[in-house]
Order: structure tokens, then C-alpha cells, then sequence
């Protein structure tokens, strides 16, 4: 783990280079954030109730989404896309180090800078005001950070794996972002999962996709009893080791059909 | 002016024959922009049915539809031509790239603003609009009066203007503070904002999103047709508004370049 504290430590450095950019920039990707105040504050002045949420839920549920798109932003299949492309990636394999690692060490420690800036205000908006709500309980709260954990992992080896296709086809710019929206509708950033047909419901809970936004806000909002929370638990470690195999498999068998020209 | 043409007519050709090199991503890029907007209205759907709404704001399903459908025509003229140029420019501005293309006989805004087409978004319009606006008309929402239709091109002429400056202004603000990215983020964020009625959000947001940085100018005012509340102080604030961002968008794109140095 040593040998990674300075890729660790150096995408800090990176992030923070430009620091006002950096800041400003958090400020201006939460705008999702403001729109859906407004959007639903029209909604839910004609019903007090949608799906189970109370108005103060929804708002506190997207709030814990702005927070978790931070914590879960994947930047590893750009820069291996990158890599193959430009053949920076050669940098990675002469190392004696897992590539696969290098990336997920760097783009942990670029989400956990922006987290930080953003988890104070966060936190501040939750006890300070009456316009959101705690978490049901310390023992939910705990489960949700476990949860997100989980996310991180998930969603980087599915973004890994989905980049590691530039193995194969070299440019994957398009094919991420058509994956990108898939996720994030179904993974509950633009609308709960819970205000969708129930049939839906039923297939998203067995995919890795819900665990990435609405599992961990649904948690904090207690919305799940603790049978249901053991199957959710259970999916998604199973996906997560299962996605972890299948990235790992793939990688090795993208790196053997690797070429890079020039040094 | 043939000269120009002769020149937009190769990028574009060249720009054709890059993106087919790549076929695997150009066809996902096609998938890509169906699949957003396939998202965009399962959303809608949802939201409506979520909280058994017949109106939002006094706009009905099917009248939020038709504006996301318009939106969708903006968007993609953006991602086409747009959108890469303003994003390639700030790249080149801060690594002092665009020395290239100043030493060139052709007027450097013009190379700058057209160097290079996205073609996997280009057919894409013409797809969802053999599909989605059959639907739309099935569902009557498209039976307006023939002045509805006139003032609806209008804004969606002037919208194509509008988002277009809005991406370049943030991209030519890296001329004063290279690598500061913030305001074409802003510009790529905000576009949601557009796609509701403006009346849900408080009036001073309003007020900034159309005089400070005209994001609620972009299809927007398509609402104010559909529920005939459209006048000629609506023409008028669109026209002038519109026009002091092509003077600011004109002066800052001189200045800039004015100024531009680079160690290259």
C-alpha cells in the first residue's frame, strides 16, 4: 500500500492546482441540485406525499445524491482511454505496480478532495436547518457509509471495465456516455427509484446500478426494514466481487493485446 | 466568403472521414443521443405520474414534451458545432495552441469557431424527428395557431444563438484566466433549467438566468407561446438581449485575441 501513498498524494496536488477552478467547479456541477428544489417544490405544492417521501425527504434524498456523486465520480476509463490512445498508459505497465491499481488509487483520491469540500456544507444544512432531514438512526447513518463504500467500488470497476474496451476499440468516449445516462436514471440521480413502476423496481434492486445513488440515500432515510437491507447488502457484494473478477479477467486480456509504438 | 465556405465545407468532410475511423464509437454515439433523450422522457413520465399530476406549473405532459423535443434541436446543433470548437479553444487558449491557426490567412475567430463537426450527433435529429413528433402530433399538443408556430421558430432560432454564445463566452473567458473552466461548466449544467417553466423558479434567479447570463433565453419562452401569453415585450426582450451578448461575445473574442501570447 506504500507504493501508492505517492499516486495517492500527488492526484491531491493535481486536483488542487487550480484551486479556484476546482471550487468554483463543485459549485457549478450542484446546479442539478437547486433545479430539482424547485422543480419538485411545484410538485409537492399540489401533494403532501410522493411514493412514501415527504417533501423534506426528497429534498434531503437529493442532497445525499449531489454528496455521493463526489464521493462516486469515476474518471478511470477516460484516462485509460487516454492511456491507449496516446500510449501514456506504458508509463503505468513499466512501474512494478498494478496498473489497475494506480487508477483506482488516483481517482479515490481526486473524489475524496471533493467530497471533503463538500461534505461541511453538507453536513451544516442537515442540523442547521429544518429543511432536511438527519438520518433515521446512528446504526442507518453507519450502514449508509458502508453502502456508498460498496458504491465506490461497483461503480469503479463497472466504469473500468467499460473503459478497458479501449483495449479493443480504441475510442470509447461515446459508448461511456451512453452508459453514463443509462446509470444515472436508474441508479435514482434524476428521480428515486421508488417513483418508478413497480416492475422496475423489482429487476433495478438485483442490478449494481441502484447501490450507486439510491441504495445509500435510501438507507439514510430509513426507507428499508432490516430483512430488506440484508438482500440489498448481499446483491451488491456479490456484485461487487463478481464485477472486481470480471474487470480483472478483462484487463489482463487487454493488456496481452496491447500495442504501443514509439517511446 | 467562398473562400470561407470552401474551408467549412473541408472540416466538415474531414471531420466525417475522423469520426468513421472509429466505427464502434460513432454508432454508440448515435445510440448515445437517443438514449438521453429516451431517459430525458421516461423522466417526464415518471415525474408526472409519481405524483398523479395532470399539470406542473399549468403545463400539461405532453406540453413539457413538445418543449423538450425543441430543446433537443439546440442541443444537438450545440454537440455538432458548437460545443467541441468552444471546448477545443479554451484547451488550445491555455496550452497556447492557437498559434497555429493565427499565422494561418484567415480570419483566426473563423478557424477557431469552426475547427472541427461532431458527425456521430449529426443524423440524430433526424431520427427522433421522424419518430417523436409523430407522437407529438398524435397527442395534439401540436395543434397550434399558425402565429404559435411562427414565434416558436423564432425562439428556437434565437435559442440556437443564445446557447451557442453562452458556450463560447465561457470558453473565451479563459483569454482573461486561462484553465478557469468554470462558466462552460456552468453553461453544460444549466441547460436542465431551461427545460421547465421559468415560473417555478423565484424571480430573481429569473432575472439573472435571462439579463446576467441569458441561459432561460434558450427555448424557454416556448412556454409563454403554448400558454398565449406571448406579446412583443417578449420579442423585444429576446431580440435586445440577445443582441448585447453578440456585441460582448464580438469585443471579448477580439480582445482576447489581442491579448493572447503564448511560449509555443
Amino acid at each position: 500500500m506504500k507504493k501508492y501513498k505517492r499516486f495517492f498524494v500527488n492526484q491531491i496536488q493535481s486536483v488542487l492546482a487550480f484551486k479556484a477552478n476546482f471550487f468554483a467547479e463543485i459549485l457549478m456541477r450542484s446546479l442539478g441540485f437547486l433545479i430539482m428544489i424547485y422543480l419538485w417544490k411545484a410538485v409537492y405544492a399540489q401533494s403532501g406525499n410522493i411514493a412514501g417521501f415527504t417533501f423534506t425527504e426528497l429534498l434531503t434524498y437529493f442532497l445525499l445524491v449531489e454528496l455521493f456523486r463526489h464521493f462516486l465520480a469515476v474518471s478511470t476509463f477516460e484516462e485509460i482511454k487516454d492511456g491507449v490512445m496516446q500510449g501514456n498508459i506504458a508509463n503505468y505497465l513499466l512501474l512494478p505496480l498494478n496498473s489497475l491499481y494506480i487508477y483506482f488509487v488516483k481517482n479515490i483520491s481526486s473524489n475524496l478532495v471533493s467530497m471533503f469540500f463538500f461534505v461541511l456544507p453538507v453536513a451544516a444544512l442537515v442540523y442547521f436547518t429544518n429543511y432536511f432531514v438527519g438520518p433515521a438512526s446512528i446504526w442507518y447513518l453507519l450502514l449508509t457509509v458502508s453502502m456508498v463504500i460498496i458504491a465506490l467500488f461497483t461503480s469503479m470497476f463497472l466504469y473500468t471495465l467499460l473503459g478497458s474496451i479501449a483495449f479493443w476499440t480504441v475510442e470509447t468516449g461515446n459508448i461511456i456516455w451512453a452508459f453514463n445516462f443509462v446509470v444515472s436514471f436508474f441508479a435514482g440521480k434524476m428521480i428515486p427509484v421508488q417513483f418508478m413502476p413497480e416492475i422496475i423496481q423489482n429487476i433495478m434492486q438485483y442490478t449494481p446500478f441502484v447501490a450507486i445513488f439510491n441504495l445509500p440515500a435510501s438507507i439514510y432515510l430509513g426507507k428499508y426494514s432490516y430483512d430488506q437491507l440484508v438482500l440489498h447488502f448481499a446483491v451488491q457484494i456479490a456484485w461487487m466481487i463478481g464485477l472486481y473478477l470480471l474487470l480483472t479477467l478483462v484487463w489482463n486480456k487487454g493488456l496481452k493485446r496491447l500495442e504501443l509504438v514509439g517511446g | 466568403m467562398w473562400k470561407y465556405f470552401k474551408i467549412w465545407w473541408r472540416v466538415l468532410r474531414m471531420s466525417a472521414q475522423q469520426t468513421m475511423m472509429y466505427r464502434t464509437d460513432m454508432i454508440f454515439g448515435s445510440v448515445t443521443s437517443l438514449v438521453y433523450f429516451v431517459t430525458q422522457v421516461m423522466f417526464i413520465q415518471y415525474f408526472f405520474a409519481a405524483g398523479n399530476l395532470q399539470t406542473v406549473a399549468g403545463f400539461s405532459t405532453n406540453e413539457v414534451l413538445l418543449v423538450l423535443a425543441l430543446s433537443q434541436i439546440s442541443i444537438y446543433f450545440m454537440f455538432v458545432f458548437f460545443q467541441p470548437n468552444a471546448k477545443l479553444a479554451m484547451t488550445q487558449i491555455h496550452r497556447g495552441g492557437l498559434d497555429f491557426l493565427m499565422i494561418k490567412p484567415v480570419d483566426a475567430r473563423f478557424l477557431m469557431m469552426f475547427q472541427k463537426f461532431v458527425a456521430t450527433q449529426a443524423h440524430v435529429i433526424i431520427l427522433y424527428m421522424l419518430v417523436f413528433v409523430p407522437y407529438l402530433y398524435m397527442t395534439g399538443v401540436m395543434n397550434l395557431e399558425s402565429w404559435q408556430w411562427m414565434v416558436i421558430g423564432y425562439v428556437v432560432v434565437n435559442s440556437i444563438i443564445v446557447h451557442a454564445l453562452c458556450y463560447w463566452l465561457g470558453a473565451l473567458v479563459s483569454f482573461i484566466w486561462p484553465n478557469f473552466s468554470t462558466l462552460y461548466v456552468f453553461v453544460s449544467n444549466s441547460f436542465e433549467i431551461t427545460k421547465y417553466p421559468k415560473i417555478i423558479y423565484p424571480s430573481v434567479m429569473r432575472n439573472i438566468l435571462i439579463y446576467i447570463f441569458p441561459i432561460l433565453l434558450i427555448i424557454n419562452p416556448v412556454y409563454e407561446v403554448l400558454d398565449k401569453s406571448w406579446g412583443w415585450d417578449d420579442f423585444w426582450q429576446i431580440f435586445l438581449v440577445t443582441g448585447m451578448f453578440v456585441m460582448l461575445f464580438l469585443v471579448l473574442f477580439k480582445y482576447g485575441l489581442r491579448r493572447y501570447s503564448s511560449a509555443a
